[in-house]
């Protein structure tokens, strides 16, 4: 009986074993043929790329326009070419924390899309030098676009290829500047000051901010007085003291504060408090921040909204003015695991080229890569010229959010300069301090 | 004897493996990727430089590090002893004897069962909001306008305001476990007290008190997990970029690990954030380690 039993233990032990290797067994074998069909194309179809098999993966959600539309653009690829695509839409955070570890662990992924400066990649991804040359792809590219995503390599050849472009300046309310009998956009800080003021005299708030947006016009301000690249190494280095400019762009903005051009609320406004319940209702006039924000907002605003852009004014002692700006792009990359570039390739010309770059930007009122395409969404007619004129493209908040450890310390002394809580001469101290700690 | 050994490591062996794999191998790999720099967490072992204690010393000078830790530490001490105080209170007006007792445990346990997410952006856009809230319009309605002015997502206020909803969403699930150690001591004690002429504060001083001490221990480690754990809450405070209000050790880490928002700078660090594992882990073995030496296991046969 005592055998018995430890037979049927040994019995017991085995199959729970056994069931173990089987089920990871068989995952193995279900994704075996997949890598094949995937590694190999299959020849005798009439079409180019008959037997292609491509894995992209998508930063977007397959509910946002720009998934609803690259799904469209893919369908009628894979018609046209013959190739599949298993279009995986991972979100921003799927691309952020799982498309890297996915490809050390030889998962096939063809191509992505994503965020601008994949540099943290490595040879993850490969050129699209040759590609584009090959495809003459630059001839309806945007030239300070290209410009950019090459200089995020140190061989000057770019991974990535741009979609999606975007800038940032300020975004206003034409109804509500109409209101206050202003016609036309300030280009210098004095005309800035003065467009604030009638604003408020028509008892419309100026503007408002949330506490993420709140280092870009302060940033761009001082990018507009000593260059992005200097903005960069006194946040690096903590030159806050040491640099006079700070001090000025401090007391300009304590001036806008004491005026009482914010709203009561910057304090605050906690994401996204700011641009949905003050500057997408028309509580407050302006708002900085990217052409992302009419796609953003459309459901607050409806279709009703007069949306208007300007570049941020040129101000006193700048050494720049609104030929230089922030504009920046979401951008394609194909992989190093990817084995046939070329049709990847022209997935990616297919959804950055002409008719789908076009669907792409009146659908997300974004803007177009393709300089064939002329006709810019409304909501974002006025920052064409800007766009066209830029020579001098600036970083992020001009430079200013280029240090991770103090942007949080930047965000809340910035927070309470614009509420007027402290003083210009408290926050360079206070950044001083924040550096020096 | 010698097949029952045989048994025992066979039916042991899966699990350990499993085990090994799950658990162990993971924590010595963190421990061995903390003293390395690594730029992405799957980076293989050839591209790994060893730095010693260079991303311990590194991050231990950071300021902003420096402030994550003091965040967490207000969190533990001053949302420890909301949470936990209040929680045991609540558990004891329960126990008391109070009318519709299981409907007022489900309501004080309902956030528990809300996502994170839904319960940090309630209170975040529909009880602090400044413009539309509940505590600025509560208390303009009940006239009390110094208090309806209070900007409760400003940067001085941000993380009381935070601190004030996590407790809220976590208060009911340390009373249920205060009441299931109250449910444990016996109606004889409080009968016999009663008897001596222990009135009812007495009683919960003298006799319940003393008798939740394993409890209580329970109650201070797993807050203390929770805390090292702390992060949807402050991202969602937070979004997009951190503050120095409500930074705390997890969103640094995430932020080395997977890069910061906002900016041109994507480079990354995982054996920074491996290191910044390690500490949180000693955070909780330092802190299961104090609460054991402070406080005794119960003496007393319930």
């Amino acid at each position: 009986m005592k055998n018995m039993k430890n037979l049927f233990s040994l019995l017991l032990a085995l199959t729970l074993t056994l069931t173990m290797t089987a089920c990871g067994g068989t995952a193995a074998k279900e994704s075996e043929p997949a890598q094949n069909t995937e590694s190999s194309a299959v020849q005798g179809g009439d079409k180019i790329y008959d037997g292609v098999k491509l894995v992209y993966w998508s930063n977007w959600e397959a509910t946002e326009t720009q998934g609803k539309i690259i799904t469209e653009a893919v369908d009628e690829f894979m018609a046209e070419t013959g190739a599949q695509v298993d279009l995986q839409f991972k979100g921003r955070t799927g691309i952020k924390e799982g498309l890297i570890p996915a490809l050390d662990a030889d998962q096939k992924v063809d191509l992505f899309d994503g965020a601008g400066n994949k540099s943290n990649f490595g040879d993850r991804i490969v050129s699209v030098e040759d590609l584009m040359a090959a495809a003459d792809y630059e001839k309806d590219g945007n030239a300070a676009m290209m410009a950019l995503c090459r200089s995020y390599y140190d061989d000057g050849k770019t991974r990535e290829v741009p979609y999606q472009m975007k800038g940032n300046g300020f975004l206003y309310n034409k109804a509500l500047f109409r209101q206050a009998g202003i016609d036309s956009v300030p280009t210098n800080w004095a005309e800035f000051d003065a467009v604030c003021q009638k604003l408020l005299d028509a008892g419309i708030t100026p503007m408002t901010t949330d506490d993420a947006y709140t280092p870009q016009a302060f940033g761009i301000h001082l990018a507009r007085m000593l260059g992005t690249d200097a903005v960069k190494t006194l946040v690096h280095d903590g030159l806050w003291a040491e640099t006079p400019e700070v001090l000025t762009v401090a007391k300009a903005y304590e001036a806008l504060a004491a005026k009482g051009y914010f709203s009561d609320l910057v304090a605050s406004n906690t994401f996204p408090t700011g641009q949905n319940t003050e500057f997408a209702t028309g509580m407050a006039a302006m708002y900085v921040c990217g052409t992302w924000l009419p796609n953003e907002v459309r459901n607050i605003t409806g279709d009703s909204f007069e949306w208007g852009f300007f570049n941020y004014p040129e101000v006193d002692g700048g050494i720049n003015g609104t030929e230089a700006m922030v504009i920046g792009c979401q951008s394609f990359a194909i992989t190093s695991k990817c084995d046939n570039p070329e049709a990847a390739f022209a997935l990616i010309a297919k959804i950055t080229r002409g008719e789908w770059d076009a669907k792409l930007a009146a659908g997300t009122l974004g803007l177009p890569i393709d300089k064939s395409n002329t006709e810019w969404p409304e909501q974002l007619a006025d920052a064409k010229p800007y766009f066209d004129g830029c020579t001098e493209i600036f970083a992020i908040s001009g430079g200013l959010e280029s240090n991770p450890n103090i942007t949080p310390a930047l965000k809340e002394n910035l927070a309470k300069l614009y509420a007027g809580l402290i003083t210009a001469e408290q926050f360079v101290a206070n950044m001083e301090a924040a550096s020096q700690a | 004897m010698k097949r029952n050994k045989t048994m025992i490591a066979a039916f042991a062996l899966p699990a350990t493996i499993l085990f090994v794999a799950i658990f162990v191998y993971p924590v010595v790999r963190t421990v061995f990727m903390s003293f390395f720099s690594i730029q992405e967490i799957t980076d293989s072992f050839g591209s790994w430089v060893f730095n010693g204690v260079g991303n311990y010393k590194a991050l231990l000078g950071n300021a902003l590090y420096r402030t994550s830790w003091i965040n967490l530490l207000k969190i533990f001490f001053i949302g420890g002893a909301i949470t936990l105080g209040v929680s045991l209170l609540l558990a004891a007006i329960l126990k008391s004897g109070v009318k519709l007792k299981g409907f007022w445990q489900a309501v004080i346990y309902m956030p528990n069962i809300i996502s994170a997410v839904a319960m940090a952006t309630m209170w975040t856009q529909y009880v602090f909001n400044s413009t539309y809230g509940f505590l600025p319009n509560f208390f303009k309605a009940i006239g009390l306008e110094p208090l309806a002015k209070i900007q409760w997502l400003s940067p001085d206020m941000k993380f009381t305001a935070l601190l004030v909803s996590y407790c809220f969403g976590t208060i009911g699930h340390y009373m249920l476990i205060w009441l299931s150690g109250m449910e444990r001591i016996s109606p004889d004690i409080y009968e016999a007290s009663s008897i001596d002429g222990a009135n009812k504060v007495q009683q919960f001083v003298y006799v319940t008190l003393p008798l939740l001490r394993g409890i209580f221990k329970t109650n201070l480690t797993m807050w203390a997990i929770s805390c090292s754990g702390f992060f949807i809450w402050s991202k969602l405070f937070s979004p997009i970029t951190a503050d120095t209000s409500t930074i705390v050790p997890m969103i640094y880490m995430y932020e080395k690990l997977f890069g910061a928002a906002n900016t041109d700078d994507v480079t990354r660090d995982a054996g920074s954030a491996a290191a910044i594992g390690v500490m949180l882990c000693i955070f909780v073995v330092v802190m299961f380690f104090l609460v054991n030496k402070a406080i005794k296991d119960d003496d007393i046969e319930l």
